[in-house]
């Protein structure tokens, strides 16, 4: 079972996965985190990747998913992304909607 | 086991693919040089010497019919240029083994390997057969291989079947999406990192994965399809025993004694012309050459990473032209960007990702977005071993729909993505997957070839100058040359239901044409298959029309003969020669209409 961290400030649900990798493995119950977060009506996220040097394309359209339920109400937003996250967001042109900030105290100022 | 029609066929074996002949190739390149040579001599002629300037509409309809034709074989030549397969590789332990380097987890495990056999109304007897199949496929390494029954009919006998056979059963509580939504639901109960996919009557040989896993060695390869290989297909009755049966043993001698001359002949064997044998072993397989070898369903090995990757990409894709159709009458950029950012995320609000649809239609769109993957080169693979076996559409409907869905789907490519303009495929890619979507087009030049002959008996035109020795060189030597270079690119390969069914094809495709152009769904009324031994030629009337006009002109022109009016005998004899030809193709599926097929083999 995946572990991660939750806190929540300033009205921010922010998740911090304690793994390094989101891949196909993890994905699935990670999907699963999130959406029971958001369910419980936490519709402002941000995940803290600062665990994570590896996301795969499950990983993110386990990402996607989470987005698609929070709606045009809510938002996802990433911080602390590794390399390797930002390119692959780039690569598949994901970055335009979901936006990364380099700490977590920056994300939770520009939210 | 059950025992179902095809338990008698559980013996025959499949074609052994057509072994690479470096000579035969030269050769092949050879002619097809002066072939390509010898249509710019011979259109040139056509256009500039041969046209009827009495008839010119006539004469350049069919001038242009040929050429467009001429194009197209053309892209056919290109596709048979030369074999590339890829060298079968040992096959893998490890998923260190198959991955970049960049993209391993830090702990190196086993492969695991999920297999996935979709069903819906299929008796589970017969499915029964597809899993214990699945359940002998051999693996030299310990890896993980999971077996999973898709089950969207929720039935207890499935459950039971598959409870039985020690497989896991997946079902799901709706039905959203059908066969896709089928296997994507199971992809999110899983987590393998190559997913086989096999259709519900698909049954693999025991070294399926042994054979076919190597290739995922190269860390871009994303899917390796192999042959769908029909061992049901109906093998016709020897000519000896067909004619002793009709006129005695008279008749059955002069039977063997063609035979013996001949060769075995199988009349009716593969009437609905169903063996996609050229398919698979010419076209597909030499499309390895350009990278470009498409993914068709079933039989098919599949890199997680890749499916999930061209789900991602497609969902970018629809999104950002959501968004861009959304906010292009913006005038003002900063708002055009504010309504770009909205619809997008309303777009993301609406639509889920949906990982490969895994429809006939579907299979190769995808295809084409992942070779034209600009953030990663991924190559796909044909292996043209055959390595399952299944089961083929048992009627002409059946049939005709599977194709109808095949053309809608292939055509369907180019209101989507034109392969001509998509950026990101090699020139090669670009030129195949156009080749694909335009031989459909084949339907607007047939026609005009079938009604060629008619027009000539009924009105006595002519569509070229004259029959002259000019006109024999062009014409004989084009044609030689055009039949030489393509017996010698489909060498081995029996390819006359293939030629047969192009012909006759021609409604069909024009529906299919017409149904894309109206930006309608493919959908193909189907009847219940309860009257079997009816004759069912209300499937094929306008191939019945284009026969009666044949027949009719050639009597029209005899009788005008007879009565002593003018007549052309040159003309008609070229006439009746193409008359003969074309319908001697549109009967075989005027027979394949009145086939009976028996009851049991209506599953």
């Amino acid at each position: 079972m995946l572990k991660v961290d939750i806190g929540t400030e300033n009205d921010i649900c922010v998740i911090k996965p304690a793994t390094h990798r989101l891949d196909a493995s993890t994905a699935v119950d990670f999907k699963n985190i999130l959406l029971k977060l958001i369910e419980e009506g936490n519709l402002r996220l941000l995940l803290n990747l600062e665990n994570v040097d590896f996301i795969d394309s499950s990983g993110l359209g386990a990402i996607i998913s989470a987005l698609r339920q929070v709606g045009v109400k809510g938002d996802i937003k990433l911080c602390e992304v590794s390399e390797q996250v930002e390119e692959l967001l780039r690569l598949t042109r994901l970055n335009k909607v979901l936006v990364s900030f380099p700490c977590e105290r920056d994300a939770l100022e520009g939210y | 086991m059950k025992l179902f029609y095809f338990s008698e066929y559980e013996h025959r074996k499949p074609y052994r693919p057509v072994p690479f002949s470096a000579g035969r190739q030269f050769l092949y390149q050879y002619l097809a040089t002066i072939n390509l040579a010898m249509g710019v001599w011979y259109f040139h002629w056509r256009w500039f010497h041969s046209l009827n300037t009495e008839a010119l509409w006539f004469s350049i309809s069919l001038a242009l019919a040929e050429t467009l034709a001429f194009f197209s074989t053309a892209l056919f030549i290109v596709n048979l240029w030369a074999h590339k397969d890829e060298p079968i590789k040992p096959a893998p332990a490890m998923i260190s083994e198959i991955m970049n380097n960049n993209e391993r987890p830090p702990e190196d495990r086993l492969i695991k390997v999920d297999i996935f056999l979709p069903t819906y109304t299929e008796d589970p007897e017969l499915v029964r057969y597809s899993i214990c199949d699945t359940k002998a496929v051999r693996y030299p390494h310990p890896v993980d291989i999971k077996v999973h029954v898709l089950d969207d009919g929720k039935r207890e006998e499935m459950r039971a079947v598959a409870k039985e056979e020690g497989v896991n059963y997946i079902a799901r509580t709706d039905n959203r999406g059908f066969k896709a939504g089928n296997l994507r639901n199971a992809m999110e109960e899983t987590d393998g990192d190559i997913i086989v996919i096999l259709d519900a009557d698909t049954r693999p040989f025991p070294q399926f994965l042994e054979r076919t896993l190597g290739y995922f060695r190269d860390p871009d390869v994303a899917w390796v399809q192999t042959p769908q290989w029909f061992y049901d297909i109906p093998e016709g009755e020897r000519l000896e025993s067909l004619l002793e049966r009709k006129f005695g043993s008279r008749g059955g001698k002069a039977g063997a004694f063609i035979e013996r001359i001949i060769g075995p002949v199988n009349v009716g064997k593969d009437i609905f012309g169903s063996d996609p044998r050229m398919f698979y072993d010419c076209i597909l397989r030499r499309r390895m050459n350009y990278n470009a070898s498409f993914c068709c369903g079933a039989g098919s090995l599949h890199r997680r990473e890749a499916v999930q990757r061209a789900a991602l990409l497609r969902y970018v894709d629809e999104m950002e032209k959501h968004a861009h159709d959304v906010s292009k009458d913006a005038e003002d950029p900063e708002i055009a960007e504010a309504i770009r950012l909205g619809a997008a995320r309303g777009f993301m609000s609406d639509t889920e990702v949906t990982p490969y649809k895994y429809h006939v239609s579907e299979d190769i769109y995808t295809s084409m977005l992942l070779h034209a993957d600009r953030s990663r080169k991924w190559k796909s693979i044909h292996h043209a071993e055959v390595l399952s076996k299944m089961l083929s559409p048992q009627d002409l409907e059946a049939y005709l729909t599977q194709n109808f869905k095949y053309a809608g789907g292939t055509l369907d490519l180019l209101r989507r993505d034109n392969p001509l303009t998509l950026p990101g495929l090699n020139p090669g890619q670009r030129m195949m997957y156009f080749a694909s979507t335009f031989s459909y087009f084949a339907a607007f030049w047939m026609i005009i070839f079938l009604i060629t002959p008619p027009i000539f008996y009924f009105t006595g035109l002519v569509p070229v100058k004259g029959f002259d020795l000019d006109f024999f060189i062009h014409i004989l030597t084009f044609q030689i040359i055009s039949q030489i270079t393509f017996m010698l690119g489909t060498w081995g390969v029996n390819t006359l239901r293939n030629v047969q069914y192009y012909v006759a094809f021609f409604p069909l495709n024009i529906k299919a044409i017409w149904t894309v152009l109206k930006g309608k769904t493919i959908k193909f009324k189907v009847t219940p298959k309860d009257s079997s031994d009816q004759a069912r030629l209300d499937l094929v009337v306008p191939q019945l029309c284009m026969i009666v006009l044949n027949v009719a002109g050639i009597i029209w022109y005899l009788g005008r003969m007879a009565l002593g009016y003018e007549y052309d005998l040159m003309g008609f004899i070229i006439a009746t020669f193409w008359s003969c030809l074309n319908i001697s193709s549109l009967m075989v599926i005027v027979r394949a209409a009145t086939w009976k097929t028996d009851e049991s083999r209506l599953l």
